[in-house]
């Protein structure tokens, strides 16, 4: 077991460095000036040339990279004199130093995700830990929504094989898979938020946490959690459905369905001691697909409904290019949809004995 | 003596048929393909990119009407007739509505179109830039079917036009995504080993990225504009791909016709492309029929943040990010009309995806 999860790790580990490295290439191949980025509209020679040294852009990109990887790494490099980018100055990296050898010291810190380029100074990490906490709320919601209502639409479809309930809850599905988030988004918030709002007391934007009426305390409004939620889980609900109702027809046709049949369990028991059980892999193992799904999902939904996410913040960053905030936002949810793998196939190994630890 | 032919491909074709959906999807995805490729012949604003724009009359309801008057420009543009058909007419003259005209002697007179009872300004203009002196063909009663967007664009004719960046993109990411995804799994499935290892760590790679953000993040590396989005989601789709057909691969390697292939001194070239790969073209076929639902998505999506087709360029998702606002403004359909366009291309491949699914026996 434990070998089994360190192998996992590793390879983990060995799939986020690539990931690092194809996001590091892909931005600093951008076209423009990073360092120019970051003054805005400044064109102070002299200040310019203290950022790009500052930031370490005057380098080779290969050396950017190393300093990169430098930076994100929990066991980290630095040189002890100040001229250099890796120098350790105060409050930069909450190190914990290690040991010193000769010029460089070997330290032991939280990965360092660089600053924002817009917001001045803005610690990436900062930023994330803002605006992380909202769409895991939103995502957890989702989800939620997506299996009880999927678990049991799916059900209900396979029980009514080729009838006409069936054949609605499958032509439903495929709808809400066709259906772009954005534009589910806008519908709802127009729908329920604008057209039935006196009835539904909903509104069009708002987020988790909002100002009070005298702007002084933030104050936390879970009703705004509702149509969000409802949107992003369309996509997985729809998903879950499908998979649902395929694995308990192919359940249904087992010989212990059989037997349970035979034994003159009722239909009820059948499916909820034999059948549902037994079907719920293929949903279990689906999870890393949606989560890949919902955090795309997730930038739509939160654009439009003015929730203060991650997927926002990605927007935003977008529109400014603040480079550190895209490429900070792009690994914090690779690292996760990698753990989230690993967690998904410690779920499969204890629901499916049949599955050997190798 | 009939010939009953019940080759693989034949039967499949006959489950085909028998699936309502399926059919009707491929009857749809024909109808639109054709439509997106005459795009300008049916659109009854055939200037480049549907872009004739009358602030005057923008955003007005569907079936709205409006005399035109139809300044020709001294400016001539010379376009062949092919030019003219797929890229749309180069349009130099401008289009003024207007709300009642006159001929006095030798000039034109007429009011400019003012909405909302305002009255509009009165011109004139001289008959002689007019051919023949006469403005009749230059004066003509407009009807807009899908009404006006926010810069007084025919909404019908953008919709048309629009149409063929979600079809070609479609088409162009599946393109790309086979041809990387069956060559990137066909080695690794075939070959296995470190050749193996190496290209799962780079499919693993590019499955960590949430698509979105890869597709961004190339977009931005390669400019904005709409080619750099085919290719973005070009180069990450082609993982699925990779996928099944490596799996598929590994499970058929050991067949007896490969070791047949194989006994005979075949190059691994040929086994794979002549032996093993026509006989696991199914769940690909199924796959790119899905992918190509992606593409459309994912381009409508980029659209919608404004890193995709750049405008004047008229592409669905751009037109809901121009006009999304307008749904509280008692316009919602400014913004619904594209949307349900890209629900029910994508829904038609989703279907036919299925359809095949089913017809050619491919577990999902």
């Amino acid at each position: 077991m434990i070998n089994y999860l360190l192998n996992k790790i590793f390879y983990a580990l060995l799939t986020l460095i690539g990931v690092i490295t194809v996001i590091f290439f892909l931005f600093s191949v951008l076209p423009g000036d990073p360092a120019q980025m970051m003054m805005g509209q400044n064109d102070d020679s002299k200040q310019l040339a203290i950022v790009k040294k500052k930031y370490g852009f005057d380098k080779p990109v290969t050396t950017q990279y190393l300093y990169y990887l430098n930076d994100l790494s929990p066991i980290s490099f630095h040189s002890n004199n100040s001229e250099d980018y890796t120098f350790l100055s105060k409050g930069k990296y909450n190190e914990a130093s290690l040991f010193s050898l000769g010029n460089t010291t070997t330290v032991l810190k939280k990965p360092y995700l660089r600053e924002s380029f817009a917001k001045q100074g803005k610690r990436v990490s900062q930023v994330l830990s803002e605006t992380l906490p909202n769409t895991f709320v939103l995502a957890v919601s989702a989800i939620f929504i997506a299996i009880v209502l999927g678990i049991l639409l799916g059900i209900v479809s396979a029980l009514y094989k080729d009838k006409w309930l069936d054949k609605t809850i499958q032509i439903l599905s495929t709808f809400g898979m066709s259906i772009p988030s954005f534009f589910s988004a806008i519908l709802f918030a127009w729908f329920f938020g604008y057209l039935l709002h006196e009835y539904t007391n909903l509104e069009m934007t708002g987020s988790l946490y909002e100002l009070d009426d005298f702007g002084e305390d933030m104050h936390i409004k879970w009703k705004n959690l509702i149509l969000p939620a409802i949107v992003l889980g369309i996509r997985p609900l729809a998903v879950v459905i499908q998979l649902m109702r395929n694995s308990l027809l192919e359940v249904f046709n087992q010989d212990y369905i059989r037997t349970a049949r035979a034994k003159g369990l009722s239909e009820f028991q059948i499916i909820k001691k034999h059948a549902v059980k037994n079907a719920l892999n293929p949903v279990v193992t689906a999870i890393s697909g949606w989560f890949a799904s919902m955090l795309a999902g997730a930038v739509f939904v939160e654009y439009i409904f003015g929730w203060n996410g991650l997927g926002k913040e990605i927007v935003n960053a977008l529109n400014t290019l603040d480079l550190p905030v895209i490429m900070g936002s792009v690994l914090v949810i690779a690292t996760l949809f990698v753990m989230i793998n690993i967690l998904v196939d410690l779920i499969y190994v204890w629901l499916d004995p049949k599955v050997k630890l190798e | 003596m009939s010939h009953k032919s019940n080759s693989l491909k034949q039967l499949a074709l006959q489950k085909f048929k028998k699936n309502f959906w399926g059919v009707f999807s491929f009857f749809f995805i024909v109808l639109i393909g054709f439509i997106s490729i005459f795009a300008y012949v049916f659109a009854p604003d055939d200037s480049q990119y549907a872009n004739q724009m009358h602030l005057a009359i923008h955003s007005k309801k569907p079936g709205y009407n409006v005399t035109m008057l139809t300044m020709p420009s001294k400016i001539k543009v010379k376009q062949n007739s092919f030019d003219k058909l797929f890229f749309g007419r180069k349009n130099t003259d401008t289009e003024i509505p207007i709300s009642e005209y006159a001929i006095k002697d030798d000039v034109l007179v007429y009011k400019e179109y003012a909405s909302d009872g305002l009255e509009g300004a009165e011109k004139t203009v001289e008959l002689n830039i007019f051919p023949n002196n006469s403005p009749k063909d230059f004066i003509q009663e407009k009807t807009f079917l899908f009404g006006t967007d926010k810069y007084g664009r025919d909404l019908l004719s953008r919709v048309l036009v629009g149409a063929r960046i979600s079809f070609f993109i479609g088409f162009v990411a599946v393109l790309i995504s086979l041809l990387i995804g069956i060559f990137m799994g066909s080695v690794s499935g075939y070959f296995g080993g470190k050749v193996d290892a190496v290209i799962m760590w780079i499919i693993n790679v590019t499955w960590s990225i949430p698509t979105l953000l890869l597709v961004i993040a190339i977009t931005l590396a390669l400019g904005k504009g709409f080619w750099q989005v085919f290719i973005a989601v070009g180069l990450t789709m082609w993982v699925e791909v990779a996928r099944v057909v490596r799996g598929q691969i590994i499970s058929t390697k050991e067949m007896q016709y490969v070791t047949a292939a194989r006994a005979l001194g075949y190059n691994d070239f040929r086994i794979i492309t002549k032996h093993i790969l026509p006989n696991i073209m199914a769940p690909v076929i199924v796959i790119s029929a899905a992918n190509f639902a992606a593409a459309i998505l994912i381009e409508s999506g980029l659209s919608f943040l404004g890193i995709g087709a750049q405008p004047p360029m008229a592409s669905w998702g751009a037109m809901i990010k121009d006009h999304y606002n307008y749904i509280i403004l008692g316009k919602p359909y400014l913004a619904i009309i594209p949307g349900l366009c890209i629900m029910s291309l994508v829904m038609a491949f989703m279907l036919i995806g299925n359809a095949l699914r089913d017809a050619l026996d491919v577990k999902s």
